[in-house]
């Protein structure tokens, strides 16, 4: 059977040709918008669990600069009081705490944008000395720095950043979000950057003693996440906490509109496609309406007819979408950063399993579409007796 | 049917061979089309290599263009395997010249690293696509 039908669909090479296409733009709309939806959510969670940290309370008028350095790594300098370190940390359900000072920096060799620098307390961190110590097995010394992805410069080399010269000690994997783009330092070091500037730097860079930028806190028990923040939001004034979900809330309305906008290029691009597909299959049933009326005198089945045309339908569907799949996926991979980019959300190749869930689905759906195109036809002609199909038909 | 297809893949050929040329200049536009320029110490402006890359591939795109209007042109089976094995091969140099020939900046954010590189790379890939088609599809002689 398979025989007749690949026979079939390459005797009409260009209405099976257009077909297949359709099939292609529904499944890559399918399939684009799940991996956008998966890709962001996973580049979250890792960005996330590169911090290393379960909550981070920020001053309550920076929240969106800080939002913004975590997601996009847009480089801001903001500061509050260092006493808040100690109010966060007699908070019910705060295991640690840890400070961090984020400093915009000027331009530098690396980059061509002023990027995010992040200054780490060594003592009490807990979010990089774990990963550190799998990594490289040594704490970060004098003037080394660990630099996101998308920073230029191999380990080992030197960068500028307000005349000082730091060296590059590590480098991250790629997380789609802020952390791509941002530069980890000791706090000492960025002291001494900050005292030397004035001399060095064409823009003096002032830190104040006694402050930190943002507070990382580790909690005793994730299940309890929002509650803490809450807590914290409670009891200490003016700062306003970060957690996973809001991450996710700030870019949920660019997302959705993006995902949005693809499910509706789906629906019209099926809306379109099922009345085309199904009238192309009553017309490839009805010129064979002889073929038809042969094979049922031969001994053909009902069932063999139905069949045969609704498996036309449903490999041509195959083929459409396995295409849609395949090119929007190579796309999504090429265009990843641009699309991160011009949509402005964090986003990563989401795993292997989410991928192939997504790819499952949207073949799903598209063998689905085509099989009920190609319902009423395979119906109709299969009901057709051998004499009426044979009399009428032309070959 | 067979003409048909042919006309169709060359009129494929010449739109991939203008999209080829034209990506690194208006389409994805390199630094240099941003007014970006390296200067050398003597205060001499010289093109990034991504710009070197826009020139190559504006060469190479032309090429594969006039491939597809050879495929018009030239029927015969044998031509139309020619043709795919010489579009074949400048889609392979049309994904290299961008990733390992020349390159594009090294700055991972640079819009030639994250948008021209690839769509060239894509272009280059449906290149090399087409070229296989006519080199494998069934002996096609053109009635």
């Amino acid at each position: 059977m398979l025989g007749i039908i690949g026979k079939n669909i390459r005797h009409r090479p260009f209405r099976n040709g257009i077909l297949i296409l359709a099939f292609a733009f529904i499944a890559a709309s399918i399939f684009s918008g799940q991996y956008l939806l998966h890709g962001a959510s996973e580049s979250i969670e890792i960005g996330v669990s590169r911090m290393g940290a379960d909550l981070i309370v920020v001053p309550e008028r920076y929240r969106m600069e800080a939002m913004n350095i975590i997601l996009r790594g847009e480089p801001s300098t903001f500061f509050f009081d260092a006493s808040v370190m100690d109010q966060v940390a007699l908070v019910e359900g705060v295991e640690k705490v840890a400070p961090n000072l984020y400093i915009a920096s000027l331009d530098a060799s690396c980059c061509d944008v002023p990027v995010q620098l992040i200054a780490i307390e060594p003592e009490r961190d807990f979010t990089l000395k774990p990963w550190l110590a799998q990594s490289q097995n040594r704490p970060l010394e004098k003037d080394d720095i660990i630099v996101g992805s998308r920073i230029v410069g191999d380990i080992g080399t030197p960068l500028q950043f307000y005349g000082h010269t730091f060296n590059i000690a590590q480098r991250m994997e790629p997380a789609g979000m802020g952390v791509d783009c941002s530069i980890f330092m000791n706090f000492d070091d960025a002291f001494v950057m900050a005292d030397e500037s004035p001399e060095k730097a064409v823009q003096a860079l002032l830190l104040p003693e006694e402050k930190v930028s943002a507070v990382l806190v580790k909690v005793k028990d994730v299940r309890e996440t929002e509650t803490v923040a809450a807590r914290i939001e409670a009891s200490v004034p003016k700062v306003r906490v970060l957690t996973p979900s809001n991450l996710l809330g700030r870019i949920s309305s660019q997302l959705t509109s993006t995902t949005n906008f693809l499910d509706l290029a789906a629906f019209f691009a099926t809306l379109i496609s099922l009345p085309l597909i199904a009238l192309v299959s009553i017309m490839a049933a009805n010129e064979r309406r002889r073929e038809i009326g042969v094979l049922r005198a031969l001994g053909a089945t009902r069932g063999i007819i139905f069949r045969l045309i609704l498996g036309e339908s449903v490999i041509i569907a195959v083929i459409g979408a396995v295409i849609g799949v395949v090119f929007s996926w190579c796309v999504l991979i090429l265009f990843q950063n641009y699309i991160s980019v011009v949509v402005q959300i964090p986003l990563i190749m989401p795993n292997l399993t989410t991928l192939a869930w997504a790819a499952g689905t949207t073949l799903a759906l598209t063998i689905g579409i085509g099989g009920i195109a190609a319902l009423y036809p395979a119906i109709h002609y299969s009901r057709m007796e051998p004499y009426d199909a044979m009399r009428s038909g032309d070959l | 049917m067979r003409t048909t297809i042919n006309y169709v893949l060359a009129v494929v050929l010449i739109i991939l061979g203008i999209l080829i040329a034209v990506t690194g200049w208006y389409i994805f536009p390199v630094c240099e089309m941003e007014g970006k320029f390296i200067e050398t110490k003597a205060g001499k402006l010289m093109p990034m290599p991504c710009g070197y890359t826009a020139r190559a591939e504006t060469g190479l795109g032309a090429l594969v263009a006039l491939a597809g209007i050879g495929l018009f042109a030239f029927r015969s089976a044998d031509s139309r395997r020619a043709f795919g094995v010489m579009t074949t091969g400048l889609g392979v140099v049309v994904i290299l010249i961008p990733t390992l020939l020349i390159g594009m900046c090294s700055a991972p954010d640079h819009i030639c690293r994250i948008a021209t590189a690839p769509a060239l790379i894509l272009l280059g890939g449906i290149t090399v696509i087409v070229g296989l088609y006519l080199i494998v599809a069934r002996n096609t002689a053109i009635e």
